[in-house]
């Protein structure tokens, strides 16, 4: 009886010191653990990138490319598509697994502005039109775009914004 | 004990080398003689360091040949290969996007044996990747995993997967353009992992896209956190196989229950052959507490001593290991393509050829169905095993029994056609649009609608020899394990240009990535 009274007398009280210390020994573990593991994820997160800034690339007069064609820039890393709505600036990574989409002239097309010309993904199988969209294969998304400005009669195209869609629309496409 | 030996008659005749055995140096480093007696024997597994992690006796049938064919002796000797030729490269590497590739070509032609080493670090990962699998597969079919040995089963589960790490992180450091498209395309499917997939991605590169951070990152995964877990954990694995008993064996070799004797062939049910009069075995007493052992109920294993019976068998497969590794890094040169080049990839880019059966996997589906969800699938499955399969019948036997051999034959043989049958039909039928445009009917729902008709397709067939859960679990392990070996066949062997499928003979130059 009596021991039983003790103890309910210290649940009462709310806390031993004995499960106090205990308490205090395993916050401390968890929050000294929380802490390594946060830190050392946090001073692995990067800060700067080295690779970020993204030029603006002047591509030229738009009557320079006819309409179907399909022009690579390596110094912007971007295709120039002339479809039937106007410019289209493309990146050239696959929205499936980034690799890096050629531009294949002389295979079957997959649109009807001309015969012949895809983009042919050499990971998965990926294939796209002129306008960036998945014909077939695995990518869930057409070619990302960025955006065309005109400066006079000149094409700009800033590299810096990539813009993500998820279907084909007049409007994404710069008139002339 | 010493003097014992040292007063040995034939000792008279002194030869030079005995002088040396018997200095008090000699006796300082080895404390007991020659093991050519029993109680020698028993004393070089206790007084030597490298040697003390066996036991002083094994089972008989531990040490035979087709039953674990060596294979995981075999892989902790790869990984021992690998460190030392991998210390030995990093003195010849710097882990940086200008350095790394321009090293690789030094030392291919300017450090002498450079190619060698190189060879010898590449397929032995390689080897080391199969020979873990293989070992994986040995102990599956032996039900080895059974109890009291699941949780080491989940360990090698685990261990497979960091080796895994261990290669793919590996592949990077070259900087050339196999490695540069295989990490890319595994990076992508990191970033489909869901909710944090983006950030998992941009946190293992250091960057948006692969370059200097990615590079130092890989580099210090590889050659100091991931070996440091993975030596780590195979101390585990090692000291679980002593503590679970030894090797797994079947019931027939291992210590019958004394108190219900089996009569078996080998005339093991005579009393003295149980508890023979004169044990060969001795225990020392340490200390007295009250629970019960694995060893209540049960007499003496049917056992030989380690020295030499098993270190005559390890020392095999490490020469048979070492001279294999080295004739074929004198006959093939590992591969070096050109420079990494961000802005061309490789037609086709394919992924090394244990990744191969995910790329395939990736052809298919939803990226992150295919690069997440089944990898996940996989593996908790593989480390679910032993607690789902609580049989204890037949531990130590291949495939079970002659049912369990039909099981696996059948399983092997209805993988086999319909993963054919699943790329050719996936290749050759326009099967989506009938499904519409929707992505998650497409990439997901269909899959698993398919997988799991396959599933229970092949369940339906086992039904026939009305298996219980061990037969189950084989017909399945089975299934996985041919599939794992279709689709990398498939992949490497007959994917060429665009990913399309086409005959071997009409792959493109580099359409193989060893």
């Amino acid at each position: 009886m009596a021991t039983q009274n003790s103890n309910s007398s210290k649940e009462e009280k709310g806390i031993t010191r004995r499960n106090f210390l205990r308490a205090g020994i395993w916050t401390t573990l968890a929050v000294l653990a929380v802490e390594t593991v946060g830190a050392t994820i946090a001073s692995m997160w990067p800060k700067a990138q080295s690779s970020a800034a993204g030029a603006k690339v002047r591509v030229g007069k738009a009557t320079g490319f006819p309409i179907g064609s399909v022009t690579f820039f390596p110094e912007g890393k971007f295709f120039l598509a002339h479809v039937d709505s106007g410019f289209l600036a493309m990146s050239h990574v696959c929205t499936h697994l980034g690799c890096i989409v050629p531009w294949v002239a002389d295979e079957k097309s997959e649109d009807k502005l001309a015969e012949k010309g895809r983009f042919n993904c050499p990971c998965h199988g990926g294939i796209y039109d002129r306008y960036g969209l998945v014909k077939a294969g695995p990518p869930l998304r057409p070619l990302d775009l960025y955006p065309i400005t005109l400066n006079g009669d000149q094409l700009v195209v800033d590299t810096g914004i990539l813009i993500r869609r998820q279907v084909y629309e007049e409007s994404q496409a710069v008139k002339v | 004990m010493a003097t014992e030996n040292t007063q040995n008659p034939s000792a008279a005749k002194l030869a030079f080398l005995d002088k040396i055995r018997q200095s008090s140096v000699w006796r300082s480093i080895f404390r007991q003689g020659y093991p050519d007696n029993d109680e020698n024997r028993s004393l070089v597994m206790f007084n030597s360091f490298f040697l003390h992690i066996h036991p002083v006796k094994v089972k008989n049938h531990t040490i035979k040949l087709t039953y674990t064919w060596g294979l995981g002796v075999i892989a902790a000797f790869l990984f021992f290969i690998l460190v030392v030729t991998g210390g030995i490269l990093m003195f010849f590497y710097i882990p940086s996007v200008d350095k790394a590739y321009l090293d690789m070509q030094l030392l291919e032609t300017s450090v002498t044996f450079g190619m060698l080493l190189r060879n010898l670090h590449r397929w032995g990962a390689h080897l080391m990747v199969l020979v873990v699998f293989l070992h994986m597969c040995r102990v599956f079919f032996t039900g080895g995993y059974k109890k009291p040995r699941e949780f080491n089963w989940a360990l090698g589960v685990i261990l497979w997967v960091v080796t895994l790490l261990l290669s793919f992180t590996g592949y990077l450091l070259p900087y050339d353009q196999l490695a540069y498209w295989a990490i890319t395309i595994a990076s992508n499917i990191a970033g489909f992992v869901p909710l944090i997939g983006e950030q998992f991605k941009f946190f293992l590169l250091g960057a948006n896209s692969i370059g200097q951070e990615a590079l130092q990152r890989f580099y210090a995964l590889h050659i100091f956190l991931l070996p440091f877990v993975i030596t780590a954990l195979i101390g585990v694995h090692f000291w679980r196989i002593r503590k679970d008993g030894g090797l797994s064996a079947p019931a027939s070799e291992v210590g019958v229950p004394s108190a219900d004797v089996v009569p078996s062939e080998a005339g093991a049910a005579t009393a003295e052959a149980i508890l023979p009069a004169q044990p060969e075995k001795t225990y020392g007493l340490m200390a007295l507490m009250k629970r019960t052992s694995p060893m209540v109920g049960k007499a003496p294993d049917n056992t030989v001593f380690s020295w030499p019976h098993l270190m005559v068998m390890e020392l095999l497969a490490v020469l048979g290991t070492t001279l294999f590794l080295l004739i074929l890094s004198f006959i093939v040169n590992a591969p070096l393509r050109d420079m990494a080049n961000p802005n061309v990839t490789e037609d086709p880019a394919k992924a090394p050829w244990f990744f191969s059966s995910l790329q395939e996997v990736l052809l298919h589906m939803n990226p992150t169905m295919a690069g997440f969800v089944v990898p996940l699938v996989v593996i908790v499955a593989l480390m679910a095993i032993p607690y789902l399969d609580r049989e204890q019948k037949n531990v130590g036997i291949w495939f079970d029994s002659p049912k369990g051999k039909s099981i696996c034959l059948f399983s092997a043989v209805y993988t086999t056609i319909a993963e054919i049958g699943l790329v050719l039909f996936d290749a050759l039928v326009q099967w989506q649009p009938f499904f519409g445009e929707s992505e998650l009917v497409r990439g997901w729902l269909v899959p698993i609608a398919t997988i799991g008709v396959l599933m229970v397709i092949l369940y339906l067939g086992l039904r026939r020899w009305s298996p219980n859960r061990r037969e189950v679990a084989l017909g399945f392990f089975t299934a996985f394990v041919i599939t794992y070996i279709v689709l990398t066949i498939i992949t490497q062997f007959f994917r060429g240009s665009g990913m399309q499928l086409m005959p071997v003979w009409q792959l493109p130059p580099g359409g193989l990535t060893f």
